[in-house]
């Protein structure tokens, strides 16, 4: 079989050399980021000296390359591309499809455009722009996945075929696809002449476009293009070098022979995508964080492509014992037991290993065996695998690169980049900051806060709001510090130059965008939010021009729950007027004013509201209750809106048990009335909404409960008469009920109840039985449930 | 010869394998090793070509079943300067790991310290013969080797069996024989140092269970590269060690495995160990140990039941006697999470699926 295989690629490669020898082009297959194909690259073309290269890469992003191949740009860098489908041609909305294409140094793409510009010879790129090749495929795979950006590159063609790849490596006696690779392309290729190493590289791309099947829709099409690229440049050149992905390469032989290639490009017309070059990290290129169609370990291997340009006999082995050196001075940092006897012990490990495992020199895989073996001390867990997770940070790298001063980046961006100099913001690696900003006491925090506010919401991911005053989910009240994460990846640019349009400063962009938001805006929520917004990102004088459209938003406003939000927010726009020195306070506390008012006036509407709804109106009657305890003509007010509250007998339980509890506290109400009323619940006809009547008054006034005993008599009665099936249907509102009392208060009211039904205190805290049946039960509702929101796509 | 012995050593067992390794062997070899690394890789883990053996041909075994990369590690560490600590839960193959590479290596897997809170220096490095002592002084004649010694004066592999349980300063004995490679015998005077020969090293084991009764110093630490040996997680694997397991000691019976047994056993250990159900649920995960070589003894002790008590084949009721003996060592608290297993999983398993669940099931009674 194998033979048979064998004579089936000879006779393709006979067809290779004619169809070469027929249009004056050599192929190259490439793989992203492959160290040996770069090497061989250098030699083909010396060895060839052709008159044009030819590039699978994006036509439209050409005019970069000059770019690219400055002397002033430090890779790694990446051409960014996105566009955003006005028309609708992809889908019903508007979405941006944006995609990366990273370049290292040791990318065979960006050695063979520095190489083509030190020897004069021109390099064609000659792929479908990136907007062709989205309308070729399911655009779903370009659009942002969870805040981050794809690649289009972001498939690696040459693994696709997992069963074919299992048994190559199980042939080869190799633990993985990477091991198999590096050992078989990267390690032994480099010892390979340019002819060997081509026609390995050639066999192993016939094998996968053999075991692929069918062509997908969009290959065929950028392969299409390919050709015709290639015929139209061969009119004008004798020798041209074509470099393609592996997977490609045979596609566009079998093009070649027929004469007649149909071309299909898209239409595109309305799509306007913009294309720059941006820094990129190491840690960004490795499949782990998402470039599927790169190689693990960037950091590695470019130490490995600089121990080759340094004519070192043993790169590989060179560039891991500099790691394991590295190695052991970074776990002494980190105060971890490393001494050189480990690196002895390690490196004696890896060769060891290599000499097994058949190696010319130990790889990624000898080194993660030699540290794992002779550092890791004692049984490996999280507490002592320490220096196989820094080892793997380090193989992935953190570096950046860096672009030619001169490139012509948006002003958006170099604004972002000064800032954050002038900020002491961390932007050289892609290494996580944690930041904790003294707000009242450092000017530079306040600012530094502001800026981070500021990305946040143009939603560039720099920063990560950890904790701190957030009135948004009511939490971080009592912080006098905001505590951020910041980390640099290359999506933090890519939004830069997204958002370049808004302005040229990132306060610029910030204000242009909290500005159309405003405009937008027509509600008193959405206008508040804003409102908070602009106020954190120092957005003074823009708050000052909104605050006029809040007037009517308020006289318009009918639900009491969104002036209750607005309160909340207002409130905390006055309480933090002295640290962000508002000039409107005067004016906010006009607005506030009337907030309350008119959330008083609203009071008496909340009567009717659903059961949904109950629990968080009690938390804003609470909260605007607490809000005007100081001003007696409120509270008169406010104690008349109760008033009305409790006189409306068809009133939601929770609502009127609310209300009666905060008229108790008041001082409006006397306990011993309350507890006539609650026993029109627990003995009447309402004795199905007791619970709900229980929860309302608890929430707000829990200590009648401790000093009247009629409540848990007629909490007993209501309980003891309530059929199984309506007890089950109130319980969980009993439960919410008691909820807010302190453990404390629980124990005391449970004696209260054994004494009260004789019962021993012991046996009500014996845990419960619960039948195998049950439990049989649950475990098979669980799973049914996790099906039914599997299939409805509630869970992943 | 073998079959007068309960458990012969690896080296007796695998003896026709070894000798047709050996005889093949190219590969170029540590000073005193019987075999080089790429041949005890191969003995370890298997090969699918037959060996010339003699006039016959032989297929090399798999021994170990797990991670490729460990064994790799190990045979590399023992060709080095460092010890190899092979650490882990109780019956996850350290033991038998560390006797086949010794045989493998030196040929000899019983050059062996087991250690007990009872192990002395003088039983790891050398003792005296009393009465030749007393006649004639310390003479080398009156010296009696213990392992470490006949380990380092042969240049053979010494074994270590549950370094842990020994006292710190015991343990500590090791420190200077493995930096310096050479012991000192104060007694034999200027005479009295033995110097290493090439192909000494020790295996030592050590269960995780046994952490904190008498922790290695940091000194003793860093003389040893450490791998973990984790349980088996795949059912497949789990049944065929068992199965293996079971022919080894079964073979004086002359029985037929019972595949469908061997798959019920290996399923209900990789649970309780792992403390999840193959549909996903969460079980309590009993204290004792519930390893393959427990899942092994279990089987075997079912087996010889049926097989002497003339039953024709095995019975449920015995299965779960001898789970529960293997289960029950020192807290009934394990037995009561097996009974909850039963009550939920197996009962559960007995409607859904029938056969040897129902059977298991309606023998719990047998739980105690």
């Amino acid at each position: 079989m194998d033979g048979i295989v064998r004579s089936a690629f000879q006779a393709r490669l006979e067809t290779l050399s004619a169809v070469e020898a027929q249009f004056g082009i050599r192929f190259l297959p490439i793989r992203h980021h492959s160290l040996a194909c770069s090497h061989h690259l250098r030699l083909l073309l010396d060895d060839y000296q052709p008159e044009c290269v030819l590039l699978e890469a994006p036509w439209d992003l050409q005019h970069l390359q000059e770019l690219l191949t400055s002397g002033k740009t430090q890779a790694p860098v990446s051409l960014y591309s996105y566009f955003t489908d006005h028309r609708g041609k992809l889908g019903s909305e508007a979405d941006t499809y944006a995609s990366f294409y990273p370049l290292l140094d040791y990318s065979p793409e960006l050695v063979a455009m520095r190489e083509g510009k030190q020897r004069g010879i021109p390099v064609h790129w000659i792929d479908l722009s990136h907007p062709e090749q989205v309308m070729l495929r399911s655009p779903a795979a370009d659009k942002p996945k969870n805040g981050q950006h794809t690649s289009v590159y972001d498939r690696d063609n040459v693994k696709d075929d997992e069963r074919f790849f299992e048994k190559v490596i199980e042939r080869a006696g190799r633990t993985s696809f990477h091991d198999w690779w590096e050992h078989t392309f990267e390690m032994e290729g480099m010892q390979l002449s340019t002819a060997q190493f081509r026609e390995r590289m050639l066999s192993f791309c016939y094998h996968i476009r053999e075991v692929s099947g069918e062509t997908e829709r969009i290959d065929s099409a950028r392969e299409a293009f390919m050709i015709s690229e290639i015929r139209r440049l061969g009119s004008t050149a004798s020798r041209m070098l074509v470099l393609t992905g592996g997977y490609h390469t045979w596609g566009i032989v079998d093009g070649l022979i027929r004469q007649e290639e149909k071309l299909y490009r898209p239409e595109i017309e309305g799509i306007n995508a913009e294309c720059y070059a941006m820094p990129f990290s190491l840690e960004d290129a490795d499949p782990k964080k998402g470039y599927a169609s790169g190689m693990p370990y960037p950091a590695y291997y470019q130490l490995v492509w600089d121990k080759l340009a340094s004519n070192v006999q043993q790169p590989f082995e060179e560039a891991g014992i500099d790691l394991l050196l590295q190695l052991a001075k970074q776990l002494r940092r980190h105060d971890e037991a490393a001494a050189t006897p480990d690196v002895i012990a390690a490196l004696e490990l890896c060769h060891g290993l290599k000499q097994l495992r058949k190696k010319q020199q130990f790889g990624a895989n000898e080194l993660q065996d030699g540290v794992l073996a002779a550092f890791v001390k004692g049984e490996r867990t999280l507490s002592s695998d320490m220096p196989i997770r820094v080892l793997h940070r380090m193989l992935q790298g953190s570096l950046r690169g860096q672009l030619d001063p001169a490139a012509g980046v948006p002003p958006l961006v170099r604004d972002f980049y000064e800032q954050c100099k002038e900020l002491r913001l961390k932007t050289a690696t892609t290494a996580e900051h944690q930041l904790a900003l003294q707000l009242y006491t450092k000017p530079r925090d306040l600012r530094k806060s502001r800026f981070l506010h500021q990305l946040s919401f143009l939603s560039i991911d720099y920063g990560i709001f950890q904790r701190g005053l957030d009135t948004s989910t009511r939490t971080g009240l009592n912080l006098m510090q905001e505590h951020w994460r910041t980390k640099m990846t290359p999506s933090v640019e890519a939004r830069l130059i997204e958002r370049a349009s808004y302005g040229a400063t990132v306060q610029e962009a910030a204000e242009a965008s909290w500005t159309i938001r405003m405009r937008e805006a027509s509600t008193l929520q959405d206008l508040t939010l804003l409102a908070v917004d602009g106020c954190r990102m120092g957005l003074e004088h823009a708050l000052e021009a909104m605050l006029p459209r809040l007037e009517p938003c308020i006289r318009n406003e009918s639900s009491f729950s969104q002036i209750s939000e607005a309160i909340r927010r207002i409130g905390f726009l006055i309480d933090m007027s002295d640290l962000w020195q508002l000039k409107c306070k005067e004016d906010l506390n006009t607005l506030y004013e009337q907030l309350i008012d008119k959330g008083i006036w609203l009071l008496t509407s909340v009567s009717g509201c659903t059961a949904e709804e109950e629990n968080g109106i009690i938390n804003d009657m609470k909260d605007l209750c607490a809000r005007i305890q100081e001003c007696t003509r409120l509270q008169s007010f406010l104690q008349t809106a109760l008033a009305s509250l409790l006189g409306n007998k068809q009133a939601n339980p929770a609502i009127e048990g609310a209300a009666a509890g905060l008229y108790y506290g008041a001082g409006c109400l006397e306990a011993e009335q309350i507890a006539m009323d609650a026993e029109g619940f627990f003995y009447g006809s309402r004795i199905y909404q007791a619970a709900r009547y229980l929860k309302g008054l608890f929430m707000t006034a829990r200590d009648l409960l401790l000093i009247e005993p009629r409540f848990l008599t007629g909490i007993g009665n209501v309980i003891t008469n309530m059929s199984s099936e309506h007890f089950h249907l109130v319980l969980p509102d009993l439960k919410m009920a008691f909820s807010f009392f302190t453990p404390y208060e629980i124990d005391r009211i449970a004696k209260q109840v054994a004494e009260e039904q004789g019962a021993d205190l012991d046996m009500l805290i014996l845990p419960v039985s619960v039948s195998d049946e049950t439990i049989r039960l649950a475990g098979r509702l669980d799973d049914e449930i996790k099906r039914k929101m599997t299939e409805w796509g509630l869970l992943l | 010869m073998t079959a007068h012995r309960i458990k012969p050593p690896p080296e007796v067992m695998f003896e026709h394998e070894l000798v047709a390794l050996r005889a093949t062997d190219q590969g170029p070899k540590p000073d005193n090793w019987l075999l080089s690394p790429q041949a005890v890789r191969t003995f370890i883990l298997g090969s699918r070509k037959p060996l010339p053996c003699g006039k016959d041909e032989i297929v090399i075994s798999q021994k170990f079943y797990g991670d490729e990369a460990l064994v790799e590690r190990c045979i590399i560490t023992l060709a080095g300067s460092r010890g190899l600590m092979l650490v882990g839960e109780p019956g996850t193959a350290k033991t038998m790991l560390s006797e086949i590479l010794s045989a493998a290596i030196s040929g000899s897997s019983l050059n062996t310290v087991q250690g007990t809170a009872g192990t002395t220096e003088e039983s790891i490095k050398y003792t005296w013969h009393y009465p030749l002592l007393l006649s004639n002084g310390p003479t080398e004649e009156a010296l009696v080797p213990a392992p470490v010694y006949n380990g380092m004066s042969r240049g053979i592999m010494t074994r270590f069996e549950e370094i842990t349980r020994c006292s710190s300063e015991v343990q500590d004995t090791l420190i200077s024989i493995m930096s310096d490679k050479l012991m000192l015998i104060p007694e034999l005077g200027q005479q009295g140092v033995l110097y290493a020969a090439p192909g000494f090293n020790i295996i030592a084991t050590a269960n995780t269970r046994d952490r904190g009764v008498h922790e290695m110093s940091s000194a003793l630490k860093r003389r040893f590269n450490f791998e973990t040996v984790h349980p088996i997680r795949d059912v497949r694997l789990e049944a065929e060690i068992i199965k293996r397991g079971a022919q080894q000691h079964l073979a004086h019976l002359g029985t037929q495995m019972s595949e469908d047994v061997i798959q019920l056993l290996a399923t209900i250990f990789l649970e309780l160990r792992e403390g999840v159900t193959k549909e996903g649920h969460r079980i309590d995960k009993p204290g004792a140990v519930m390893s393959t070589a427990e899942a092994t003894g279990v089987y075997t002790q079912s087996v010889m039941s049926a097989y002497y008590y003339g039953k024709n084949r095995i019975e449920m009721s015995d299965v779960v006697s001898h789970l529960a003996g293997t289960i029950v060592k020192d807290s009934s608290e394990s037995l009561k999470k097996l009974e909850q297993y039963f009550q939920t999983v197996i009962k559960s398993r007995s409607v859904e699926e029938g056969g040897l669940w129902t059977e298991l099931y309606e023998a719990r009674s047998r739980l105690g």
